[in-house]
């Protein structure tokens, strides 16, 4: 066993989309040495997406096969990644913003909790990541997509199978736009144009849509971070007599005898919503005996996300499935403020759908279809009528009791607990759940009756998605885990960075709104740094 | 989610599937075409004799005489002989693809891990034995040599029993016919032969002809269409 210690200036902890925003913004604005340590794996190189896209496509095989540490399972639902990148090199690259409700929905709602910045303070950072990322986008009416300025490129065009589909949400008197997405619309250079190959999700192979390894490749190629990867920070010490944290100890994967005892000026939690409140939660000490950063107990409290209802719609029209499958419509029209007595929120997303209307081995007697009679089945199913797929995230007000704790009946290979996640809601989103997704429902069945439609079925899923929390931010120590820029109140050089300071988790996919407050994080992460010339 | 996890092992890329020795068969007949042309030689007849000198049966491939009987019986006529064959070829080419025991896609709100389970093909091989058997049994002739109405009824008495509402994805197909049929109609050039359309999905398309209708599905070439009508085609 061998003891070796870095010193670096700035020490980030997880390589996923968060940290690669404060990485490429602290390297571009300040003299700083930034050191990135990453448990899970490097990822393959852009040379072989396609040829990993393509197994993906023939045989359903994982384009990331080892984006995952087997000794690092979780208790109860969590989406599993962790691998240079992180969870947003699976992501779908969709980039709506929160709506100015969400950070106060106690003042305008009178529900839950707001936030202690605004929409307003963070929108210069949601135009920051947008424009870091290459965020395509059309602009929404403006009462209901308030934006202070265009996006930095142009929506992705509407597919003929959209615009037909937003022919029918105008008669429903939806409107609608193009979702905003991560796709590049203008070339960048080492990322090619969106071409429609529409494996956005799980892997773009022309580079066209935003992953973290981009931001990996080009900050390590210039020589402006140095990343560990497979190296598993496993405790941040505090120094005796203060409340800094003087260093992080971590275990090289590849020899797990050894140490590395990581000694910062800055340490930058950038785990996610389940890996930085589990960090903070084992790194307890005797001065500490509840884990860093936890004088309020919240650390891993408040876990946050939204659930979904969902729905199949026919339609009396013919569109043409495979034109660009995975882009949307989308509006923010029941998302804006209640539109019922009751507290109800919702997006609302549209897509072009094969539900339905694909080919099929039998007819409905069960009788086997061969030859030309299977061909003209599917024909005579396709030529007039077809299926727009239609879902809403409702927004859910997390609960304190939502939360990852320590699983200490299940430990990973070093030793340590093991988290485990538990999903409530608060008393309020859980009284209001049933007629939450009645409503959403009815809205369907009226956007049905509006296209001489009906419905074919709905479904909703248990689990919240887009989930966050676990180190909610706020200006009173004793209710939130970091302050309004994501440092946290009781060690002066901690910060959280990310999904885990979400206060709460809208009803809109959340990884532009990690970005930004990201962003607004890495400027008072920066700000003990020199500038570099130029800043 | 469910169109997430729907797209598993669903569909073909038709112009950057690239996976084993398909990509290099491809590419290898490719080049071929461009010095046969100039020889004036078909395409179509040097591919037969190159696929006859470099395709004999193997434990991990299909007998291809067997499913092209197969395809010729339960693909639609509108391929012809000469796409049905391809069909059949590239179904063969991706099964002796599958790698049983591959990490499978994971998807959201899900900690569960999945892998490829054991390879069709030693089931489908017996299977073919068994149409062949069948055929024998009820006409006296192989199934090979059978007509296609025949071929038909020993398929049909060979599924029966079997519930079909759906098509599986291809490498859980219980029957070799189903796994052809799943395959080939998960296929974009099936979307582009139903639609009677130019979808290409899956492929790369400039993004300023979304907003176009497909054009029509171009007819007239023995494949079909500038793009080939077939799972991976490129013609």
């Amino acid at each position: 066993m061998s003891r070796r210690t870095i010193e670096t200036d700035v020490c980030i902890i997880g390589s996923g989309i968060s940290a690669a925003m404060v990485a490429e913004k602290l390297a571009e604005t300040r003299r700083a040495r930034i050191l990135v340590i990453e448990a899970g794996d490097d990822v393959p190189l852009p040379a072989q997406f396609h040829g990993l896209r393509s197994r993906y496509l023939a045989y359903g095989e994982s384009p990331w096969p080892k984006d995952h540490l087997d000794d690092a399972e979780v208790a109860g639902i969590q989406s599993r990644s962790m691998c240079v990148g992180g969870l947003a090199m699976h992501w779908g690259g969709v980039t709506p913003r929160f709506a100015p409700e969400d950070f106060k929905t106690r003042s305008v709602c009178g529900v839950g909790t707001d936030w202690p910045i605004t929409y307003e303070e963070l929108e210069p950072h949601y135009l920051e990541a947008e424009a870091r990322m290459g965020v395509a986008g059309g602009q929404g009416p403006p009462e209901l997509d308030p934006r202070a300025r265009p996006f930095p490129m142009p929506g992705i065009p509407l597919t003929w199978n959209l615009q037909k589909l937003r022919e029918w949400t105008d008669a429903a008197g939806i409107p609608m736009w193009s979702q905003p997405s991560a796709k590049l619309t203008v070339a960048r250079p080492g990322r090619s144009t969106c071409c429609r190959n529409d494996t956005c999700f799980p892997i773009c192979p022309v580079g066209a849509k935003y992953s973290p390894d981009m931001t990996w490749r080009a900050l390590r190629g210039a020589g402006r971070v140095t990343l560990l990867p497979r190296t598993l920070v496993r405790r941040l010490k505090v120094a005796a007599g203060s409340e800094r944290i003087v260093s992080a100890e971590a275990v090289p994967r590849d020899r797990p005898g050894d140490i590395l005892d990581v000694r910062a000026t800055t340490f930058v939690v950038a785990g996610g919503y389940t890996w930085s409140s589990h960090l903070l939660l084992l790194s307890a000490d005797s001065r500490h005996p509840q884990g860093l950063a936890n004088r309020s107990g919240l650390v891993g409290k408040y876990l946050c996300g939204h659930r979904n209802v969902q729905a199949f719609i026919e339609l009396p029209m013919q569109l043409f499935p495979g034109i660009n499958e995975q882009h949307s419509l989308v509006t923010k029209f029941f998302m804006r403020k209640p539109r019922v007595d009751k507290y109800v929120r919702h997006d609302l997303r549209v897509w072009e759908s094969t539900v339905g209307r694909t080919a099929r081995p039998a007819n409905d007697a069960g009788e086997l279809l061969l030859g030309d009679a299977l061909l003209d089945d599917w024909r005579r199913r396709t030529a007039s009528t077809a299926t727009a797929r239609v879902r809403s995230y409702y927004d859910v007000i997390p609960a304190m009791n939502s939360e990852l704790t320590l699983d200490s009946s299940r430990r990973n290979a070093f030793g340590d607990p093991l988290p485990r996640l538990q999903w409530n809601d608060d008393p309020l989103s859980r009284d209001l759940r049933g007629y939450t997704e009645d409503r959403i429902r009815s809205v369907f069945a009226e956007m049905a009756r509006a296209g001489n439609g009906r419905v074919m079925r709905t479904n909703s899923d248990s689990f919240q998605d887009h989930p966050a929390g676990g180190c909610r931010m706020g200006d009173d120590p004793a209710a939130s885990v970091t302050d309004r820029f994501g440092r946290t109140h009781d060690h002066e050089n901690l910060f959280v960075v990310g999904a885990p300071t979400a206060v709460s988790a809208s009803c809109a996919n959340g990884t532009l709104t990690f970005c930004a407050l990201s962003l607004r994080a890495a400027e008072q992460i920066g700000a003990a740094f020199p500038a570099r010339a130029g800043d | 989610m469910a169109d997430r996890l729907r797209l598993l092992g669903r569909g073909q890329d038709s112009k950057t599937r690239a996976a084993g020795w398909v990509w290099g068969r491809r590419s290898f007949v490719r080049g071929m075409g461009v010095v046969l042309a100039l020889l004036g030689i078909s395409r179509r007849k040097a591919l037969a004799s190159v696929v006859s000198s470099q395709e004999q049966p193997k434990s991990s491939s299909l007998d291809l005489a067997m499913l092209q009987a197969v395809g010729a019986a339960v693909l639609p006529s509108e391929l012809g002989p000469g796409g049905t064959d391809r069909a059949v070829r590239d179904f063969a080419s991706w099964a002796s693809g599958y790698r049983s025991g591959a990490e499978l896609l994971h998807g959201y709100g899900t900690g569960e891990l999945a892998f490829a389970g054991a390879s069709p093909i030693p089931a489908w091989r017996a299977q073919l034995v068994d149409l062949d058997r069948r055929s024998r049994e009820r006409a006296g002739a192989g199934f090979v040599a059978a007509p296609v109405e025949q071929r038909r009824e020993v398929i049909r008495s060979a599924l029966a029993g079997q519930k079909l509402a759906a098509f599986p994805a291809p490498q859980s197909a219980s029957h070799v016919v189903v796994g052809l049929l799943s395959w080939f109609y998960a296929s974009p050039a099936a979307t582009d032969l139903c639609y009677g359309a130019e979808i290409m999905k899956n492929a790369c398309r400039p993004l300023a002809q979304n907003p176009q209708r497909p054009l029509p599905l171009r007819k007239g070439s023995p494949d079909g269409g500038p793009h080939g009508l077939l799972p991976g085609g490129t013609a």
